[in-house]
């Protein structure tokens, strides 16, 4: 099987309904474990397909006839609910606002302008949407190694993975200590401080990861250094450490310049 | 076909994973964690299954290539791929001796079972560029991908040919595709 026929027979959506046959479904996961781009639009499908699955209720209400017309009712719950949303987004801004004046105390305040004011916290609040962080999730390997250094590894991580960041970063931070060119250690050493908003850690411990320069992580450290920039609200870092991760073309370069996209109109 | 390896690359893998290279074995986790987690999932349509058949792979997949018994190292994703291929025959055939559930009949034997979807940024994004299509785009979608039907059951529902649903789905789907993942062609072309 080959990328053409992914595409042209809708291999990859048949796969997840499970309509293929046996032998098209071993050929094309067979494919997948080896192309990009194919496991790629995969993941796009299943993610798409859980999204509808969650959403599916509402638009199964919707019965099969061509041309409907929106009753009346329906207009006024759809104005009710704009004005829901709206009033979500302004309270959103509020909030923020709130926040933005607590950590910016020693800065000059200017007199309030509701117009201006009401952009910049809309932008805010929409570069903290950017800024926040899913960890990377961790796959335990159950190694036969004596090195005390790796067990003691995998037991940080196993505290990563039931997410007690402090626990988990207590044990990485000895182990980077340890054995400063360990890459790993200061990935998710940096993904913990990361969770645990501790943000200048968390950029000091990414910067050492990719100090590193061990490939295998060097692009996921550079993603989560452009997270760790976005919520200190530095937006033209973040766009620099995106940047270098789209030029790496690896798995996180479709991402980065999505994120790359929507940050874009938010720094000017 | 974009590779995740060369051949080459495959090989240099498999050797610094039966070296006992760390950044080996976490590289090797990272290009094959996720396809046989997805694998599992479609497979198994049980997260919790497909999370421990997973682990499985990865630790039966590892301790080959440790005691030396891949026979291609240049072809390492295929042998991870049987491995996982493996496992998951021997996960059913123990379970065929078990008392199988009562089968669905009618439209909820088509409809997948909801897996959860752990992938959440993607998911963001994808429910982003949802928004954006048009409600009869959308609802071709979910009649597909979420209640399994058939361009032609589709047409017959929606009182159009299947050649338009079929058209719409596909455009549909694009269109989400390039939103999540596409930015990159576009810039790499030059525009």
């Amino acid at each position: 099987m080959d990328c053409k026929r992914v595409g042209a027979d809708e291999i990859a959506e048949r796969y997840l309904l499970g309509t293929l046959t046996e032998q098209d479904r071993d050929a094309f996961e067979s494919h997948f474990f080896e192309c990009d781009r194919c496991f790629d639009e995969l993941r796009t499908l299943r993610s798409l397909q859980a999204e509808l699955q969650q959403t599916a209720p509402t638009e199964r209400a919707v019965p099969a006839p061509i041309r409907r017309r929106v009753p009346a009712r329906a207009w006024a719950a759809a104005t009710v609910l704009v004005i829901v949303i709206g009033a979500g987004f302004w309270t959103l801004g509020r909030i923020n606002e709130a926040a933005r004046v607590q950590t910016t105390k020693n800065l000059p305040t200017a007199a309030p302008q509701p117009g201006i004011s009401d952009r910049a916290d809309v932008r805010a609040a929409r570069v903290a949407e950017l800024a926040r962080v899913e960890p990377p999730p961790y796959i335990p390997l159950t190694v036969r190694s004596a090195e005390d250094w790796r067990v003691r590894f995998e037991r940080a991580m196993a505290e990563y993975s039931a997410a007690r960041y402090v626990e988990a970063a207590r044990g990485l931070e000895a182990l980077a200590a340890q054995k400063p060119s360990a890459a790993n250690a200061w990935f998710y050493l940096g993904v913990c401080y990361l969770m645990l908003d501790r943000t200048d850690e968390a950029i000091r411990a990414l910067q050492r990861c990719i100090d590193a320069r061990d490939a295998a992580y060097a692009e996921d450290a550079q993603f989560f250094l452009a997270k760790a920039f976005l919520g200190k609200g530095d937006r033209e870092a973040a766009l620099r450490a995106l940047e270098a991760v789209a030029a790496s073309k690896g798995p996180r370069a479709g991402e980065a310049r999505n994120l790359q996209t929507a940050l874009l109109p938010l720094s000017q | 076909m974009w590779t995740i390896l060369t051949a080459e690359e495959q090989a240099s893998l498999a050797q610094r994973i039966r070296d006992g290279d760390p950044a080996g074995e976490e590289t090797f986790v990272r290009l094959f964690g996720e396809r046989i987690r997805v694998m599992m999932l479609a497979r198994m349509r049980d997260a919790e299954v497909a999370r421990e058949l997973s682990q499985e792979v990865m630790l039966a997949s590892w301790r080959a290539i440790r005691d030396e018994r891949l026979r291609n190292p240049e072809r390492l994703g295929a042998f991870v791929h049987a491995v996982a291929r493996n496992i998951m025959k021997n996960y059913t055939r123990a379970r065929a001796g078990e008392p199988s559930m009562q089968s669905l009949s009618g439209d909820a034997a088509r409809v997948p079972a909801p897996v959860a979807d752990p992938d959440s940024e993607r998911r963001a994004l994808v429910s982003a560029a949802l928004k954006r299509l048009s409600p009869d785009d959308r609802q071709v979608l979910v009649l597909t991908l979420v209640q399994g039907l058939p361009p032609r059951e589709i047409a017959v529902r929606l009182g159009l040919s299947a050649e338009v649903v079929r058209a719409r789905k596909s455009r549909a789907t694009k269109r989400i595709i390039d939103a999540v993942a596409e930015l990159s062609r576009y810039r790499r072309a030059g525009h």
